[in-house]
């Protein structure tokens, strides 16, 4: 038979100390810190080219627009001079 | 757990595999099995992997198979460079796979995830269990996947979203969920995840979970029969031993008149099936469900543990989070808990937008009351404005909102906590990080009060408990301290009460009393308790009121 000192230093692997509680610990402000920073600004990255890529489709359509709005204005300008 | 797992019970377990699912493992991912039973059901082979393998040896296993589609499942954007690392590798090793990603935030920020992960190819959103099969089976016969609902993708620059898939709304249609993994254990007692019911129909602030289910078509709270759930939790202690089961509903579905019948309904069942004799459960309710009479039904079922989201002990907090819940409500809820032996597990933000220095000691003092006796310790943490929630629609108004995509943040008004926040922060890892010494003191007390239930008959329980609670209260006086100490120091100037060196010596000493007092007590019972996890040991639950 073991003795106490035995059992406290022997405990089978089912009975070993290994703490993780049965609640979630949805921790992000730790998790966070742990990420890999350069997978993270090359994400961001990837974000704002995103964003950028939006911006200059935007401004291609502004251009677009206005080319189109003086091409009506030559239009109407001959039709008056035509007149 | 094993984290990596072939579908071996699958009929074509010996074929390559249609389609992987990526995503963490932890305590069981249920997402993940519904997904995987749902293609089992119609002959598909799936495998599961955790996302935290190896991904050399991802890229290998997949390589070699090149499965139909690859299914990331993320819930929270701070994931997400970990799962597009992996995603970039597994492209440039030359895997074409369809890759789709599911889960809350691809579901509620689907244009973002797809503007940033360019190796996807579709988002599914919401609930995916039918959305999934129907891609894999559009994907197999060759049609259009991009007619598939539910999803959403990029086509050039735009986002298309496609017609939104009703939620499930039988949940017991579905087959149970895929568990091709070992249980989890508390202590020697294994544990599996299980879900009751889907959906929450309150508002908080800063949860996404209600707009992940309003947005979809289809009923928000749905409950499954009481008899599937005690057949499931029956398959699982014949197959797995298991001992202890989580309930990770979204709020476990004791609200009004109507959850009090199915919950009479179940406890019965767990009575008729003898469930309640050798087992024991946890869940996850707000705490306005608690009353002596439903809960003294629960616990003589097997309840042992509530988790509740209390997340601040001030009227103001409360509302700006929208908990629809008053501080005397939460404190009543815990002190009824306390009354009847169960255990509480909580969570709490100590830090939210409406912040000053003069509410975070005010929470303090909410936690002393309600966690002061040693009879649960000390947790909390910082409101993030994750994706999807009104909150983080709120700040951005306001113009607070900071941080990027994967790390949203916010300022307080009171911009001195800024600084104070993030040196507590670090100055606390060893007592609130996943190691440190509050978390371990919970464990303890999960661990301590499935013994105490499922191995009522062993020695010294009352003198272990008298110590992990002096310990635990003790612990949390010295947190409390701190907080308090370390913020009315800062307002003057003085940021010494925050020396990290000093706190990170208290909690390692604190740590190693705790690991003795624990070690001593089990290996005093070492035999008993070897005997109360063998799978034919039948002892029933202590039912009588404990005192902590």
């Amino acid at each position: 038979m073991s003795s106490p000192l035995d059992k406290l230093q022997n405990l089978p692997l089912a009975w070993k100390f290994e703490p993780h509680p049965a609640t979630d610990f949805i921790d992000m402000e730790f998790v966070l810190r742990d990420l890999d920073p350069g997978i993270r600004n090359r994400v961001v990255a990837a974000r704002l080219d995103a964003i950028a890529k939006v911006h200059g489709n935007i401004a291609e359509m502004h251009k677009n627009l206005a080319d189109a709005a003086n091409n009506i204005s030559k239009i109407l300008v001959a039709g008056k001079a035509g007149k | 757990m094993n984290r990596t797992s072939d579908s071996t019970d699958s009929p074509r377990s010996q074929a390559a595999a249609d389609v992987v699912l990526i995503g963490y493992q932890d305590q069981g991912n249920l997402a993940m099995g519904y997904l995987a039973a749902v293609l089992h059901r119609v002959g598909r082979v799936v495998e599961m992997i955790d996302v935290r393998d190896d991904p050399e040896k991802i890229a290998a296993r997949l390589v070699s198979r090149q499965p139909l589609v690859v299914g990331f499942s993320l819930i929270f954007q701070c994931f997400l460079p970990q799962y597009r690392r992996l995603a970039d590798h597994l492209r440039s090793v030359g895997i074409k796979s369809h890759f789709t990603i599911g889960g809350h935030f691809p579901s509620l920020c689907h244009d973002e995830c797809l503007r940033n992960f360019p190796e996807l190819d579709s988002v599914v959103r919401y609930e995916g269990e039918e959305t999934l099969l129907e891609l894999v089976e559009r994907l197999s016969s060759g049609s259009d996947w991009r007619q598939t609902p539910g999803i959403a993708y990029l086509k050039g620059d735009e986002i298309v979203e496609t017609t939104p898939r009703a939620l499930v709304q039988d949940l017991d249609s579905l087959p149970f969920p895929y568990r091709p993994y070992e249980a989890g254990h508390i202590g020697g007692f294994a544990t599996l995840p299980l879900l009751a019911s889907r959906g929450c129909v309150r508002r908080c602030s800063f949860c996404s979970i209600h707009t992940f289910y309003r947005t979809a078509p289809g009923k928000v709270v749905r409950v499954r029969k009481p008899a599937k759930i005690i057949e499931e939790m029956q398959l699982l202690h014949d197959e797995f031993n298991v001992r202890v089961y989580l309930f990770q509903d979204d709020d476990f579905p004791l609200w009004g008149r109507k959850g009090r019948e199915w919950a009479d309904e179940l406890v019965g069942r767990m009575h008729d099936s003898g469930l309640a004799d050798h087992t024991v459960w946890k869940i996850s309710c707000r705490g306005e469900y608690v009353d002596m009479e439903l809960f003294t039904k629960l616990r003589d079922a097997g309840l042992f543990l509530v988790y509740m989201g209390i997340e601040s002990g001030d009227e103001e907090g409360l509302k700006v989070l929208n908990k629809e819940m008053t501080v005397e409500q939460n404190l009543e809820a815990v002190r009824m808990l306390k009354e009847l032996g169960i255990l509480v597990s909580y969570g709490f933000m100590l830090f939210d937008p409406s912040s000053t220095f003069d509410s975070v000691r005010g929470n303090v003092d909410f936690l002393r009351k309600m966690v002061g006796d040693g009879r649960a310790a000390a947790v909390f943490s910082r409101m993030l404005p994750y994706g999807g929630t009104p909150i983080r629609d709120q700040l951005k108004k306001e113009g607070r909102l900071r941080g990027d995509l994967t790390s949203p943040d916010y300022v307080f008004l009171d911009t001195r906590l800024n600084e104070y926040h993030s040196l507590l922060t670090t100055a606390v890892r060893p007592w609130i990080h996943k190691t440190g010494l509050s978390y371990q003191l919970n464990y303890a007390w999960d661990e301590f009060e499935s013994i105490k239930r499922l191995a009522p008959a062993v020695w010294g329980a009352d003198e272990y408990q008298a110590k992990l609670r002096s310990l635990t209260a003790e612990s949390n006086e010295q947190l409390f301290r701190l907080v308090e100490e370390s913020s009315r120091g800062y307002e003057e100037g003085d940021l010494s009460f925050l020396e990290p060196f000093a706190i990170r010596e208290y909690c390692e000493n604190n740590q190693k009393r705790l690991l003795t007092i624990r070690d001593n007590f089990v290996a005093e019972n070492i035999d008993l308790l070897m005997e109360a996890i063998n799978p034919n040991c039948a002892s029933g639950p202590v039912i009588s009121p404990q005192v902590h």
